[in-house]
């Protein structure tokens, strides 16, 4: 029940990868589906088509030098990425009711509307939420408590380090006009 | 984000944001002395967080702006030992301002609840009513100090300290001679009505600048201090202030000090001269002196090399001696011819090549 780690180790050479090391889970019954977000990795450049691996192995031990694998890694294609397009604008605002000091909980009403040619938002698509920077500093386990409304369960999938919420709704968004809450987000570690 | 792709975007201002709370608290738990402008004090501290502070961060106390530069005085910062064992040997207290300390956790995560004690020593007392001086506390989340990373801030409260008002003392100032510009002796009396610390400085204000002064006095073994006395100078604003320091001794209330020293008079005037007692720059006696009278009767008699005269202002100074034989011991005969004031004292001054037989 403690908090998940990544540690994100860059590539130093053309022969090694950039990998990603997930430590701290609970254990996993057999036959779950887990589903692991990161935020903020780059994506690909247009065009190009790549294979990510995934595996699960034993991190404090060796056997004989070679590491000891639980799951054989296996890889996925991912690509290729395609243009980027011109996001249609949002216009929005926020309402804070809190004290706003540091240690205690917000609460965030984002009520707004989403310009032309707007798409429906299904239950696969994103609210996605940037906060300003360091906002999420340090405790981010703290924020499991938070509560998104338009989320299934109200989960707020809350990524510290990137000052990110990304919100899954529970049912389609088939409105322009939108108004959500994200309640019991813990403030900033500090004045900004 | 619609089908894995950024859709649409729009940016929102928040109208508040994150404030530091006020949760940090801190008193001052004792102070050695009471007594404004006291000097060498240590002040005793009590601090809880009562939020979470990482490890990683800081903990500050600002002294008010009143407060003499805790480098000026050579303060210290030290956790009291309980509250050292509580956080462990390599938390420290800091002393990085002129008026701000830290105590750094350094890695040890500080309870939310627990009081922590820490001591500062070497402070000097204003000698003013504090009320309006508050202390700050402030929890940064970075070691940074200049990172603008404060968690909580509070304030506390100054000591309420007992001010000590400047006493006057008699000051009378006697010379040996009232001729402007000459080497004169200074006799400096004085009776407080208070006592005076050891190791106190008294500053005899000259409202001339002297050119000489022999940088010693004399006076009773009980009195001085030191028997160094120099001519000095400080500031006020732009106004060049001369003085003759003197260090006194633990002298008690109502005792008669006498000093003399040697300084050369100013020019003619009337003169009444100023004095203070201090101790560690903290003024608590004061004096005038008597006025007296300096007079521009300065008469010059030069000699020539040898049984030679000339003529001073007022006055022909004659001399003759006997016998003129190379470093011989030598009688020599002074006479004034046309005196035209009364002559009170006569000082002469002996070129340093002549020496005393």
């Amino acid at each position: 029940m403690g908090s998940i780690t990544c540690q994100i180790y860059p590539s130093v050479s053309t022969v090694t990868y950039p990998t990603i090391i997930v430590t701290g889970y609970d254990s996993i019954s057999a036959g779950t589906t887990v589903r692991i977000r990161f935020a903020n990795l780059k994506s690909l450049p247009v065009g190009i088509t790549d294979d990510i691996t995934l595996g699960v192995s034993l991190t404090y031990f060796y056997y004989g030098g070679v590491k000891g694998y639980i799951y054989e890694p296996v890889s996925f294609v991912v690509g290729p990425t395609t243009a980027a397009i011109n996001p249609i604008s949002i216009s929005y605002s926020v309402s804070e009711v809190s004290t706003n000091v540091v240690g205690e909980l917000s609460n965030y009403t984002l009520s707004g509307t989403i310009g032309n040619s707007f798409q429906t938002i299904t239950t696969h698509d994103f609210f996605v939420v940037t906060f300003p920077p360091y906002v999420f500093e340090g405790r981010f386990n703290l924020n499991t408590q938070a509560l998104c409304s338009r989320a299934s369960g109200n989960v707020c999938s809350v990524f510290g380090l990137a000052s990110q919420i990304y919100i899954q709704p529970s049912s389609s968004v088939t409105a322009a006009a939108f108004s959500f809450t994200i309640n019991k987000l813990l403030n900033a570690a500090y004045k900004l | 984000m619609v089908n894995n792709k950024i859709n649409a975007l729009g940016i929102a201002y928040l109208q508040k944001f994150t404030q530091y709370s006020p949760n940090a608290s801190a008193i001052i738990t004792s102070v050695d002395s009471i007594y404004g402008g006291d000097s060498g004090i240590n002040y005793y501290f009590e601090f809880q967080l009562n939020s979470y502070l990482p490890e990683g961060g800081k903990v500050s106390i600002t002294f008010p702006s009143i407060y003499i530069s805790l480098f000026t005085v050579n303060s210290n910062c030290y956790l009291r030992a309980d509250s050292q064992v509580l956080v462990g040997a390599q938390a420290y207290c800091s002393i990085i301002s002129s008026s701000q300390l830290v105590i750094v956790p350094n890695g040890v995560l500080l309870s939310t609840s627990q009081a922590y004690y820490f001591t500062v020593t070497n402070i000097t007392n204003p000698n003013m009513d504090l009320s309006s001086y508050k202390f700050t506390i402030q929890t940064f989340y970075f070691t940074d100090v200049y990172s603008p990373s404060v968690i909580s801030s509070s304030t506390f409260s100054s000591p309420i300290l007992s001010i000590i008002t400047v006493k006057q003392c008699q000051l009378q100032v006697n010379l040996s001679i009232y001729n402007a510009g000459l080497p004169a002796q200074y006799q400096i009396n004085i009776i407080c009505p208070a006592s005076i610390k050891q190791a106190s400085q008294l500053k005899l204000y000259l409202n001339w600048n002297p050119q000489t002064t022999s940088q010693v006095c004399s006076g009773d073994s009980s009195i001085l201090y030191s028997t160094q006395c120099n001519i000095l100078n400080e500031y006020s604003q732009t106004t060049k202030m001369t003085y003759l320091s003197i260090y006194l001794r633990a002298i008690s209330a109502q005792k008669l000090v006498s000093i003399t020293g040697s300084i050369t008079n100013g020019n003619q005037g009337t003169y009444q001269l100023n004095a203070t007692i201090n101790y560690n720059g903290f003024v608590y006696l004061n004096a005038t002196s008597n006025q007296f009278y300096i007079s521009s009767s300065t008469i010059s008699g030069n000699t020539g090399s040898n049984g030679g005269s000339s003529s001073g202002q007022a006055i022909t100074v004659k001399n003759a001696n006997y016998p003129l034989n190379r470093n011989y011991p030598s009688i020599y005969t002074f006479g004034i011819t046309n005196p035209q004031v009364i002559v009170s004292t006569l000082q002469i001054l002996v070129p340093s090549i002549i020496t005393q037989s």
